[in-house]
């Protein structure tokens, strides 16, 4: 029997509204349009920080599922009209240090150990679900890098890189990349999903990962763990918040691209998709996206291009989201990219290493790539035999380090 | 700098994807501040490029202008020169937009007197040459000021009797100023915002302004290009001290330098004022300040009743202080942007890789009240300076395209009554050098027939050697340094004379045995 009885799924996809003022619309303001749309819609509509969090109710397919994202959604575009506003489709923005997430839940769990075992057993394929939802390039003043800033910075502490639990040891959890939320709700719930731009891409998206982890709690879990596959899910997980559907994984110790990886999961949960009513050929879209190694970070990243002013590009960012289906559009016409390359030992020891100014105190280091302890001070210990950089003790500060002088 | 948003009345298409776009401004970036009256109500017009002309926006939309398609409207009409000598008695103006298109009228007044004329109109602008000496037929016997207007528009000119030293009102880009200035610096402090800011920290001998916003960026925030004073309560810094204006500002002369003061209200229902007086040194390049926060009594919200009876520590307002300076870093050289400090007892460097995130470990106090902020790769540096017994915690950021420095001092438990405060000392130069003994800077100034090169620096009460050796050219000076009792603490000074010397030749020092930074 499978874990989740009865086959069910949704997400809570945070929207921010956006002003005539090219401003975020504050707290004091949102809850009553959640509200609203809560009264109208029956769902589970709240106000979360800075954002409406559409919760979608429970579905049991594409087909409810999207229904359910288009009338919202109307709804929600027309109400926001009403006050001037923009329903603004981002998991970050330019000018704002926010983010938002479309988290999707799959149902109905009530095995807590069982949850926790799929926790586990979900790190191999988190980073995948990163990859296909990455949509924050743009935030925060910040350098076009990323595809995912979201991801690299743990949506402040919203959405961390999962630590294996043991089902006989574990404690109340929250903000992992995916775990269950029985507190909460019957779900087990995957969080690294950026805020999706388009809906019928988040619906697609949304069935495909409940089917994939319904799938996997319909067999034999592997949650297995060891120090090698938590580095390499750690390492995954910073190469689809770099590259998005570009990446080239490592998959037991093989290099892959991501795209591919998640052709053969379309593959593997055709049973389960067919559970919800669906089969890979409704998931257009997600298709699309494998194919031509695309997310929605790279529209962002298209129009980016056109705008060295940030304000500006924050305009013609939220005015082109107003169309729902920019993304489809973009995606139709826009060209296949290359895979990036694999991960290299330089690599790691480079974005360690940009993290380090003069002066750096070393735990600003491990946010880099999220390494524990030991392989974080193993990078550390690398940057210093090379003499890239300078470690130094002191009373106060504790451990610090500094760019080499030769190296600037 | 500050740029438009403005809403879309029309967009216009051109062809080959170029567009008009007709707007009324709406407000002024990054803090949607009101827009300037003379752009109320009237129709604007860029152009633009864009491959989707979804992404400009229909009629209704708002459309922000970056910083170049904004100064025109903002800043329309300039002078030259900013700031009148006594015996100049041309001014140059230029008006880069004018809602009719006409030539138009301008009024030039001082002394009661009045220049009229017309704009004549060249190929982009409408400029006029105007001679001022009917406004002064006795000639400039104090300071004064040259006032421009045309219909809306307005701009002033101080004009000084001494180029040597004295204190102006000012319209600068960032509003109204006041100036002050010797030999070695003009400085513009802000009086509208901030409760007083200082905006504009120019070396004379080079001018160049160490507090220069980008040009090319609206910014992140709106307090980059400004050396301000904040509060702190609660967690963390809050903004009381961004919206207060001064109410009243006055200077005179003393025996040390021209002084400026100013006072405002920062929180009226907490009953905190401010005051802050500032003195430029006639002979030395430093600036010096002191800030002050009494707290009056708090005045109640309409309606607000006592509910509950008070204690003692009810009263009690969590005052927490500090500054925040930010100059411009390099993008091609990241890493020539640095920030020096003495902490225990050993000199540490400090440079950011990206902006501090609130779990980073805070940094220690600092030791000997110095601060230096460096550019190397634009010879620019900054000293700042604090009295030694109440030495601020460092605190440092990234802002993009800006260090940020932003030490702050314990809070303290005030009730009304009572005040509290600090004094900074600030020199910038060219030139600087710092160790665990200390730290210095150096900036260069004309003088008739050459160039003399001030120091100034802090020194370790054990330095020791308290000569400075100082290179222009060929020329090699050794000279002593002279010591100097400031609100902030003892400083040490010595100004060289070289004739002969050009003010585009480097200086090289070594102040107390502290060589140069970057010297090879």
């Amino acid at each position: 029997m499978n874990a989740f009885s009865p086959r069910t799924f949704s997400t809570d996809w945070e929207l921010s509204l956006l002003t005539r003022n090219l401003r975020i619309a504050e707290n004091r303001v949102i809850g009553g349009i959640a509200g609203q749309l809560s009264a109208e819609t029956g769902l589970p509509i709240h106000m979360d920080t800075n954002s409406v969090e559409l919760g979608l109710g429970v579905n049991n397919s594409l087909a409810k599922v999207w229904k359910r994202i288009e009338d919202v959604t109307n709804r929600a575009s027309s109400l926001a009209a009403a006050y001037e506003c923009d329903v603004f489709p981002v998991a970050s923005s330019p000018v704002e240090g926010f983010f938002n997430a479309s988290h999707v839940h799959v149902g109905t769990l009530h095995d807590e150990a069982v949850g926790v075992r799929l926790e586990r057993a979900l790190m191999r394929y988190t980073p995948v679900f990163a990859a296909l939802g990455a949509n924050s390039p743009l935030w925060n003043f910040q350098p076009l890098r990323y595809k995912s800033y979201r991801v690299l910075r743990f949506a402040h502490y919203c959405t961390n890189p999962t630590e294996p639990r043991d089902p006989f040891t574990a404690q109340a959890a929250w903000g992992g990349d995916a775990s269950p939320k029985l507190f909460g709700v019957p779900t087990l719930e995957v969080r690294i999903i950026d805020c999706a731009s388009s809906r019928r891409m988040l619906a697609e998206l949304s069935t495909f990962v409940a089917a994939y982890v319904q799938m996997l709690a319909s067999r034999e879990i592997d949650d297995s763990v060891d120090e090698a596959s938590y580095m390499e899910y750690l390492n995954n997980r910073w190469l689809a918040a770099r590259y998005g559907m570009q990446a080239t994984f490592s998959w037991q110790g093989t290099p892959r691209p991501v795209a591919e990886i998640a052709g053969e999961m379309l593959d593997e949960c055709g049973e389960a998709l067919a559970d919800l009513d669906t089969s890979r050929h409704d998931l257009g879209i997600i298709e699309q996206m494998v194919q031509k190694r695309i997310c929605q970070a790279d529209l962002a990243l298209d129009i980016a291009r056109r705008y060295d002013e940030p304000y500006c590009l924050l305009a013609a960012y939220a005015k082109r989201l107003r169309d729902w289906n920019a993304f489809e559009e973009y995606l139709a016409s826009a060209p296949v990219l290359e895979p990036a390359p694999a991960l290299t030992r330089a690599d790691v020891l480079d974005e360690h290493e940009s993290q380090i100014g003069s002066g750096t105190h070393f735990y600003v280091s491990r946010f880099a790539m999220s390494y524990p302890g030991p392989q974080a001070d193993a990078v550390i210990s690398e940057l210093v035999e090379s003499r890239r950089i300078v470690r130094e003790v002191t009373p106060d500060g504790g451990i610090i380090l500094s760019r080499s002088t030769s190296a600037v | 700098m500050n740029a438009l948003l403005g809403r879309i009345e029309e967009v216009i298409s051109r062809g080959d994807e170029q567009f008009d776009i007709a707007f009324t401004a709406i407000a002024v970036q990054p803090d949607l501040r009101p827009v300037p009256d003379w752009l109320k109500d009237q129709r604007l017009t860029i152009e633009r490029y864009a491959a989707d002309v979804r992404e400009i926006g229909v009629p209704g939309d708002s459309i922000p202008l970056t910083v170049a398609e904004s100064t025109r409207f903002l800043t329309p009409l300039t002078a030259e020169p900013a700031v009148c000598v006594a015996d100049e008695t041309v001014v140059k103006l230029r008006l880069r937009w004018h809602a009719s298109g006409a030539s138009p009228s301008y009024k030039v007044t001082a002394n009661g007197r009045l220049v009229a004329g017309t704009f004549e109109k060249n190929d982009t602008d409408f400029v006029a040459t105007v001679d001022v000496a009917p406004l002064f037929p006795q000639g400039v016997s104090r300071a004064t000021a040259v006032h421009i207007a045309v219909e809306k528009l307005s701009v002033s000119i101080p004009v000084i009797a001494d180029e040597a030293s004295g204190e102006a009102a000012v319209a600068a880009a960032g509003g109204a100023s006041r100036r002050l200035w010797n030999d070695w610096y003009s400085v513009d402090i802000l009086t509208e915002r901030f409760g007083g800011a200082i905006a504009s920290l120019r070396e004379r001998g080079r001018d160049i302004d160490h507090l220069a916003l980008r040009t090319d960026r609206i910014p992140a925030s709106s307090y980059n290009g400004f050396h301000v004073d904040r509060l702190r309560s609660g967690w963390g810094w809050d903004d009381r001290m961004k919206s207060a204006a001064i109410k009243s500002a006055g200077s005179r002369p003393t025996s040390l330098g021209v002084r400026l003061s100013l006072d405002g209200i920062v929180d009226e229902g907490s009953g905190i004022r401010t005051s802050a007086a500032y003195t430029l040194y006639y002979a030395l390049p430093l600036l010096s300040y002191g800030r002050e926060y009494p707290i009056g009594p708090a005045k109640p919200l309409e309606g607000d009743k006592p509910t509950s009876p008070k204690t003692p520590i009810d009263a009690v307002i969590d005052t927490g202080m500090g500054i925040r300076t930010s100059t411009r870093t390099d993008d091609s050289a990241p890493h020539a942007s640095k920030v020096l400090v003495v902490q225990d007892g050993a000199l540490r460097t400090y440079r950011l890789a990206r902006a501090r995130r609130v779990h980073d470990a805070p940094l220690p106090k600092i030791e000997q009240g110095w601060i230096l902020s460096e550019h190397a790769s634009r010879s620019e540096w900054m000293l700042h300076l604090f009295d030694p017994i109440s030495n601020p915690v460092l605190s440092i950021d990234l802002s993009p395209g800006y260090m940020v420095v932003e030490p702050y001092f314990d809070k303290l438990p005030l009730t009304a009554g009572e005040s509290a405060g600090y004094s900074v000392g600030i020199t910038a130069g060219e030139a600087a050098g710092a160790s665990e003994r200390g730290a210095w800077v150096a900036v260069k100034r004309r003088i008739e027939g050459g160039i003399a090169v001030g120091i100034v620096a802090r020194l370790a009460p054990d330095a020791g050697n308290l000569t400075a050796q100082v290179q222009l050219g060929a020329i090699l000076e050794v000279v002593p340094l002279k010591e100097l009792a400031t609100p902030f603490g003892t400083v040490h000074y010595a100004v060289v004379d070289f004739i002969g010397g050009g003010v585009d030749k480097a200086v090289h020092a070594q102040v107390a045995g502290i060589g140069q930074r970057g010297a090879q």
